[in-house]
């Protein structure tokens, strides 16, 4: 196409890269943050900071689920994660989903925790992109699968793999980001790959359907049945029966089978109503594979029924690259390198997206589509870190008693995105850059120095109590505020281009007309 | 006449990328890559059941599923084949030839699957 095989990749590389830069850049600064979703929805509820750890939780969440939701088809105990405990019900009537039931949180004092979209809307946001009923999920398939072809083809532009990746020249601005792009993309070649890769893999039923269709009345959801082991499941008797008083019983048994501390994240009692009533329980993970491994008792005889079998070969390989995508396996020294990981590959995309443009600013090309992109650039990676931002600051300036808190939130974040697009538009790149930056560190700034002077004075019951997940939350926002202000020194004091050779060059162009 | 239209290459041989011009030949391969791409990968999702039965397992559904995991990896194959093949008649060609020997493959050798 153009010449040989690498200088088509080339061109794949420039322009797949091109269309889907900003969409990829949104999905891996959430999908990063992702990573830390648990500690954030620890900063984003700190009224959870004065709550004791509580001694007994599950019996006390059935003592309350017995009074509160009587004649209920389902009761639901939500524990957390290792690394944020919750103690939380929900309960299901007849005829209701899994997503409209009620929930409760047991809370050891006065103070109900505050609503917010938590560190789970980063989780959600970097695969459906808030579009989950409008196809958000094809979309974030094709920007994997484009992410793919970029990172295969990327490998081809090295003329000279390991010269490339010993290079740095941070004295020119445009050649420091070339320079950067080129070891970052060496970097995180293999993370990207996984990633991307895993990324697809969740959706065989959406991006490949065509098989499983053929071959099944159900499609993708009775092949996942086949090829999964098998789950227990047992219909309601019809007769009644009073759901289980005392579960210390069935909770020594788990305890014997699952010897770590709190290794229960969720417990499901299925028709506690009814003398057919089980109670299945899911461990917390902490190995590579993505399956949900339970223990399932009968609620009246408080006996063994059911034990989750390990997968055939092909479901594995399935499951442990969606385990490595989530990385809920990681401990906190492979957490925080997979967090550097991702950070560098947005970095990686942002540099792309702009190195493009300027390569064509060098060479003075300018018409409507440079115009858009750099609007694009500046509005869309400037933007993002903005709406995050905003999301944070309206958590903690919100009122906490304020009905649809929720959605307010989710609007601060979009808000916050929304201003920077026309932000772009008022501002040359050179100083919309310089705003941004010094907007972005003062609004993230000022987060700490709320929680220290604010109502709350969260900060100081956090270093009281020894929380060292609120503070180290507190101090990733007080560094990637420090990281915008040395990038915003160092683009205030580097050029484009040297004035000299832009001069030249126009000499040269004149010499040539 | 389109096709004999698009397999020309172009003149300028040169590698220019402020070149913005229209230029069919590329929008029939992105078109190829995308769609036909996306076609390979389906095809090889059928295809290649009966080859995972031959080389990594007994059972019918874990071969559906294997030939699920294998879509990705042919439609990445010829998405990048469509753009560094020789000419575009090539790429039009090579697609289409992958689409019927993948879908060939499991007409000849049919699954039955036991549900």
């Amino acid at each position: 196409m153009k010449g040989n095989f690498r200088r088509s990749m080339i061109w794949l590389h420039t322009y797949s890269g091109l269309l889907l830069s900003w969409l990829l850049f949104a999905v891996f600064v959430t999908g990063t943050l992702s990573y830390y979703s648990d500690e954030i929805d620890v900063w984003m509820q700190p009224e959870k900071l004065e709550q004791q750890a509580q001694q007994q939780v599950i019996p006390q969440a059935i003592a309350t689920l017995n009074q509160k939701a009587q004649g209920a088809s389902r009761w639901n105990i939500n524990l957390g994660s290792e690394r944020d405990p919750k103690a939380e019900i929900r309960w299901q009537m007849p005829g209701q989903g899994r997503r409209d039931g009620q929930k409760q949180s047991l809370a050891s004092t006065e103070t109900q925790p505050r609503e917010t979209v938590g560190g789970s809307f980063f989780v959600h946001f970097h695969y459906t992109l808030e579009l989950r009923e409008y196809g958000g999920r094809y979309i974030t398939g094709i920007a994997a699968f484009t992410m793919l072809i970029g990172v295969f083809t990327g490998i081809f532009t090295h003329r000279r793999f390991f010269k490339d990746f010993f290079l740095l020249r941070w004295q020119n601005l445009k050649r420091a980001m070339i320079d950067a792009h080129a070891i970052i993309g060496i970097v995180t070649i293999p993370f990207c790959f996984v990633i991307c890769l895993s990324a697809m893999m969740f959706y065989f039923s959406l991006y490949v359907p065509a098989s499983a269709n053929y071959h099944y009345d159900k499609g993708y959801r009775q092949l996942s049945s086949q090829v999964s082991p098998k789950g227990f499941s047992r219909k309601a008797s019809g007769e009644l029966a009073q759901p289980i008083q005392n579960i210390t019983p069935i909770l020594d048994q788990v305890k014997s089978q699952w010897s770590e501390p709190n290794s229960i994240s969720w417990i499901s009692y299925y028709h506690p109503y009814d003398q057919n009533g089980y109670l299945m329980f899911y461990r917390n993970k902490s190995d590579l594979s993505r399956q949900s491994e339970t223990l399932t008792f009968d609620a009246s005889s408080g006996e063994l029924l059911h034990q989750t079998q390990a997968p055939r070969v092909p479901k594995l390989i399935s499951y442990v690259f969606l385990g490595l995508h989530e990385g809920k396996f990681a401990s906190d020294g492979l957490r925080f390198v997979l967090f550097i990981l991702g950070a560098l590959s947005s970095a990686l995309i942002a540099t792309g997206a702009i190195l493009w443009l300027n390569n064509r600013i060098e060479r003075n090309v300018s018409h409507s589509g440079t115009k858009l992109i750099d609007w694009s650039n500046k509005a869309l990676l400037g933007g993002l870190p903005i709406g995050i931002a905003c999301l944070l600051l309206a958590n903690r300036l919100l009122p906490t008693h304020l009905d649809g808190r929720y959605e307010l939130e989710l609007m601060s974040f979009f808000g916050g995105w929304g201003a920077c697009l026309l932000l772009a538009i008022a501002f040359k790149a050179r100083q919309y850059w310089q705003h941004n930056l010094l907007l972005l560190a003062v609004l993230l700034l000022s987060l700490p120095l709320i929680d220290l002077v604010g109502s709350g004075q969260y900060l100081i019951t956090a270093i009281q109590n020894g929380n060292l997940t609120f503070i180290g939350v507190e101090i990733g926002i007080v560094t990637s505020a420090l990281l915008a202000l040395v990038l915003r020194r160092y683009l205030s004091q580097r050029h484009l281009t040297s004035e000299s050779k832009s001069v030249k060059n126009a000499v040269k162009k004149v010499a040539a007309c | 006449m389109l096709i004999y239209f698009a397999a020309g290459r172009s003149p300028k041989a040169d590698y220019r990328l402020d070149v913005m011009t229209f230029s069919l030949p590329v929008f029939i391969r992105t078109l190829m890559a995308i769609f036909g791409g996306y076609g390979v990968g389906i095809c090889a999702s059928f295809g290649m059941i009966p080859v995972s039965l031959w080389l990594f397992t007994n059972n019918t559904h874990d071969a559906i599923f294997i030939g699920l995991m294998f879509s990705y990896l042919f439609a990445f194959m010829a998405f990048i084949w469509c753009f560094c093949c020789k000419n575009t008649v090539h790429c039009i060609r090579d697609i289409g030839l992958a689409s019927v020997t993948l879908m060939g493959l499991y007409y000849l050798f049919p699954v039955e699957v036991m549900s």
